[in-house]
């Protein structure tokens, strides 16, 4: 059941029907009143028509008495009365031409003295004889008409004695209407009924009279005036009721409706579209308020919704772009992603999709070192570096800090490539440098595809591209790794909760973190000099690489505590003697650790154990050290506290050369890439053996690393690098077994 | 052809005149007459109206017009008039056949008298009048009167009627002004062959329908034109004035010069029409005066 109100026209028409039936009712009891007073109006009439009947017969009795008064004293009657020797001829011709007698006289006789008609007229219709003195005017049923008979005296005009008696005749319903006139009485009505054989006085003929009354005029009119008054009202009713509905219609109800429709309009309008305004004005001064005031509203809802709009739009910028670099943001690449599944839903054929994961190498160093600002900017170039890669149409989302991401649908796996070296390129032509910042910013990439048919097949292209860029942050991967079957043992999450949860509590609480050693050899005596300290974490008797480690660590930033957690983990190696005397263990730092301003500090408990072992800082080449300066005065004071320093991944990193001019090195330890030239006889094979020579030139020494064959190990001798570090000569092994006496010569063989 | 008297100037203005014979009129009601009546030989009551006036003046009986009475207006006037001057005025009714008559006799009605009853019976009135007054008698008539008093003098004359004065005498039978022509005449004359008893319709001087008997309306067209020219022209004894109004458009002006041109005295009133109306009432009575002055004065 609806509850909405009625409508405006309904209103109207129950207001015009109960006005109708008012009226009617009003009509009927006017009716009705009318009525009783043509009662009483009638009966007073049928008084007054007896009144004016009596008063009637009354004047045509008295006027046949004087017509047949007249008819006595005419002369001529007299003249018959003296000589009636011509009174049939008389009678006859003269009695009917004369005007002395009414139109309505029938017969007339004149008798004598005696009362002996003057001559017996055979068509005369009054007696031949009769009784002067019992002769009375009466009223008689005669042939078809009713007849008034009455005789008056014919007398001597002087003496008045009695000369005779005229009879008259007249036809007393004719005399009555001719000599009348009826105001009550309808004068084609009168009649008598009555039987021929009696005489009937004068006095009787009023109430022998039958009559109908006549419509009285003034009711006629009364009652006419009052129809045509009801007739007029209810047409000036329905007249006024339609035009009433109609102005309501056109004045209120229709412009109310169009409001209505336009407010309507408004409120399903939907975001976004302005409406026109109510512009057509309207005819009553309270809805053309109504129509200004709504069209105001309406304006100011624009206005607001316009703000709205934009302000949605700021928002949604906010929310879906970066407000750094101008890129879209997470959030936007979560929507993105669901579209995109939903998109690749409704596509019939499959798909092929492209996940690209581009992530700055060493950021937070860079960070540091330059200052949140210029971090900023760099991220901003870096972004708009990469952005102008990708294809377009395509977006670039920022995940993270220094990470961005980008989902490449209908991309094949060359097209993908292609994009990625293009980042790479563009990256690295970008203009670093005009922001000030002199090392070298360089991009991991990432990149998975699949040919998508179900939601199913997009759900592993994002940790698979991110196993790929952090497979191509390890030292000595290609800037570009493109997902394999080889990363699938990675774990889904690169963070997971596991790795993450060990790693922690190995750096904060030391829990598991165990230190696995390799030894480092002396490759021309074969003794095992150093060993280098490589971080495990053991959990669950499983246990985690740096595989696994390090790009939780550079992604949190944890070099520094990691650092400080294997400084005291390897500082109590060498306190339990789990490191062969007469060695010493070469420590890794990372580029953060080593300008750290406690660095010193932490290093101190490695300190101790320089009289006893040789501790050797390791430098990755892959660690962008961007306070050079800074560095170079912590490894100098290393050194002057008896520290060894090794530049490690020589060769792999950031500008390796520029590092051996400006930081005390002692060591160069050739990343495992510039030792595995130097066996594929390629023009690179040359240049690493002129570098190793210049190196060595230069009075550094070369620590080999990833010696796994024999052959690598002679030649690596053979070009004069001092120590070899690699399979061939031990693999990473906890501390315990690091204590293998047969360890220690099994490099002898290989000179 | 003498101008009326000079009693009033002649030509009264057009304005007053009606104004005077109003005034005239109503004063003529306050000279009183007398009602007298005569038992006529037919056993009829005639009426008239005396006004009984000084010795020495001659009687006047003033005879009206065809059908009428003493009540018409140019008798009325003429009587009142000559009463006022101490003449004795008699104007009788003829009966016409009707006793006591009063009134007018219609053209329609059954006519019954003729003219030699009227004339005996205007004698009757003139013996009654020699009766009462020893005055030589004038007898005046009007109009068809005229003729009658005419064959009244000729057929049964009074002798103490000393002169007649005929006022716009009209005779009957075919004329300019009557409307009876040879034709009535004829048809009577068949009628009365014939023996019809029912009176017949004629056409009599201005009765268009007149129903009489032929012998009755026979004894009217005898007195003709040229019978009443030779009856005046033939009259001794008695003196004989017309009276005419010049404007009368029922004066057969040939016949009333025909009378002049044989020394019959005819006073003219100027602009008179045949019943002296419209003013020209007081020209009749000084002619009438004027009349019996001269006639007084002749011997």
């Amino acid at each position: 059941m609806s509850n909405s109100p009625p409508t405006l026209s309904t209103y109207a028409i129950l207001l015009i029907g109960a006005m109708v039936v008012l009226f009617v009712l009003v009509g009927g009891v006017a009716l009705e009143r009318l009525q009783g007073v043509q009662k009483q109006i009638e009966k007073s009439n049928l008084a007054a028509a007896r009144d004016e009947v009596a008063r009637a017969v009354g004047i045509t009795v008295h006027k046949a008495q004087r017509d047949a008064a007249a008819l006595a004293a005419w002369e001529e009657t007299r003249q018959q009365l003296h000589n009636p020797t011509h009174y049939a001829f008389w009678h006859e011709y003269r009695l009917r031409s004369t005007d002395i007698l009414p139109t309505y006289f029938r017969d007339a006789a004149i008798y004598d003295a005696q009362g002996a008609a003057l001559d017996n007229l055979p068509q005369s219709t009054l007696p031949e004889t009769l009784d002067v003195d019992r002769e009375r005017p009466y009223l008689e049923h005669y042939g078809d008409r009713y007849d008034l008979v009455l005789y008056t005296p014919c007398t001597d005009s002087k003496e008045g004695a009695p000369l005779g008696t005229v009879g008259l005749r007249i036809d007393f319903l004719d005399a009555l209407l001719e000599l009348n006139r009826f105001r009550y009485v309808n004068a084609a009505s009168p009649r008598l009924d009555l039987p021929e054989e009696r005489h009937y006085g004068v006095d009787e003929i009023a109430g022998l009279l039958r009559y109908a009354l006549l419509v009285t005029p003034e009711t006629v009119h009364l009652e006419r005036a009052m129809q045509t008054a009801l007739r007029d009202l209810s047409l000036l009713a329905g007249g006024v009721s339609l035009a009433f509905y109609l102005l309501l219609t056109i004045l209120l109800a229709s412009p109310l409706r169009r409001l209505c429709r336009h407010i309507d309009e408004l409120r399903t309008g939907g975001g976004g579209v302005e409406l026109r305004q109510f512009s057509h004005t309207l005819p009553v001064a309270e809805l053309e308020k109504v129509r200004i005031s709504l069209n105001d509203y309406q304006s100011e809802l624009d206005g607001v919704h316009r703000d709205l709009n934009r302000k949605n739009h700021e928002l949604w910028n906010l929310a879906h772009l970066d407000p750094l670099t101008g890129v879209h943001n997470r959030r936007a690449f979560d929507d993105d992603w669901q579209r995109a599944l939903e998109h690749l839903s409704e596509r019939d054929e499959p798909v092929a999709v492209a996940f690209l994961v581009v992530d700055c190498n060493h950021f937070k160093s860079i960070n540091d070192s330059y200052g949140h600002q210029l971090g900023d900017k760099v991220i901003r170039l870096l972004a708009s570096a990469v952005y102008q890669s990708l294809r377009l149409g395509d977006r670039l989302y920022r995940l993270g800090g220094d990470e961005f991401a980008s989902l490449l649908l209908d991309c094949t796996p060359e097209q993908a490539r292609q994009i990625a070296d293009a980042c790479i390129t563009a990256v690295s032509a970008a203009d670093f440098p005009a922001l000030g910042i002199r090392e070298p910013v360089r991009v991991s990439v990432g990149l998975s595809h699949t040919l998508a048919t179900a939601y199913a097949d997009l759900g592993e292209l994002h940790w698979q591209a991110d196993a790929a860029m952090y497979d191509a942050k390890r030292p000595g991967s290609p800037a570009v790794v493109e997902y394999n079957n080889a990363l699938a043992a990675a774990p889904k999450t690169l963070f997971s909760n596991r790795v993450a949860n060990a790693v922690y509590e190995a750096i904060t609480e030391g829990t598991g973190l165990c230190m696995y050693y390799q030894p480092i050899v002396e490759m021309a005596t074969g003794r095992i000099t150093h060993y280098e300290a490589l971080v495990r974490i053991v959990r669950d008797d499983e246990v985690i690489t740096p595989y696994s480690i390090m790009p939780l660590v550079e992604a949190r930033s944890l070099e520094a505590e990691l650092d400080h957690s294997v400084i005291a983990r390897v500082a109590r190696d060498l306190a339990q003697g789990r490191i062969p005397p007469g060695t010493g263990v070469s420590v890794n730092l990372a580029g953060p650790t080593l300008v750290q301003s406690n660095i010193l500090a932490d290093l101190k408990p490695l300190a101790t154990f320089l009289r006893t072992y040789g501790v050797v800082i390791e430098v990755t080449e892959t660690a962008l050290i961007t306070q050079l300066d800074l560095a170079g005065e912590v490894l100098n004071h290393l050194r002057a506290d008896g520290f060894q320093v090794a530049l490690d991944d020589f060769g792999s990193g950031y500008s390796s050369l520029r590092y051996l001019a400006h930081m005390p090195i002692d060591l160069v330890k050739f990343d495992i890439t510039l030792v595995r030239s130097l066996d594929n006889g390629t023009a690179q094979t040359g240049l690493v053996e002129d570098l190793a020579r210049l190196i060595i030139k230069a009075g550094y020494e070369i620590v080999a690393e990833g010696i796994e064959t024999e052959r690598m190990g002679s030649r690596v001798g053979a070009l004069g690098c001092r120590y070899g570090q690699g399979y061939l000569f031990g693999h990473p092994e906890p501390a315990c077994r690091s204590q293998d006496p047969h360890r220690r010569h099994i490099l002898g063989r290989l000179h | 052809m003498a101008p009326a008297g000079n009693r009033s100037p002649k030509g009264c203005p057009t304005a007053l005149s009606p104004l005077l014979g109003l005034v005239m009129a109503l004063l003529s009601g306050w000279v009183q007459a007398e009602a007298v009546e005569l038992r006529l030989d037919s056993g009829i009551i005639a009426q008239a109206n005396l006004h009984r006036g000084e010795p020495g003046k001659p009687a006047v009986v003033i005879l009206h017009g065809f059908l009428q009475t003493n009540q018409f207006p140019t008798v009325q006037y003429l009587a009142d008039a000559l009463a006022d001057d101490g003449y004795t005025v008699l104007t009788p009714n003829l009966s016409l056949d009707i006793e006591r008559r009063g009134q007018s006799l219609a053209c329609e009605a059954i006519h019954t008298h003729t003219m030699e009853g009227e004339t005996a019976e205007l004698r009757a009135w003139i013996e009654w009048l020699a009766a009462l007054t020893p005055a030589p008698i004038v007898v005046i008539g009007h109009s068809t009167g005229g003729i009658q008093v005419l064959a009244q003098t000729v057929t049964r004359p009074h002798p103490r009627t000393r002169a007649i004065i005929l006022i716009s005498p009209t005779y009957f039978g075919a004329g300019p002004v009557n409307v009876e022509g040879p034709e009535d005449q004829r048809r009577a004359e068949e009628d009365l062959t014939q023996g019809r008893r029912d009176p017949q319709t004629y056409a009599l001087t201005f009765c268009q329908r007149y129903l009489t008997l032929p012998a009755a309306y026979l004894s009217y067209l005898y007195w003709d034109a040229a019978r009443s020219l030779e009856a005046i022209q033939g009259l001794s004894g008695v003196r004989v004035v017309l009276i005419v109004g010049l404007g009368d458009d029922r004066l057969d002006s040939s016949w009333v010069a025909h009378l002049e041109a044989t020394g019959t005295r005819i006073l003219g009133v100027e602009g008179a029409d045949h019943f002296f109306e419209s003013g020209h009432e007081l020209e009749l009575g000084d002619a009438v005066e004027e009349s019996l002055r001269y006639l007084d004065s002749e011997p």
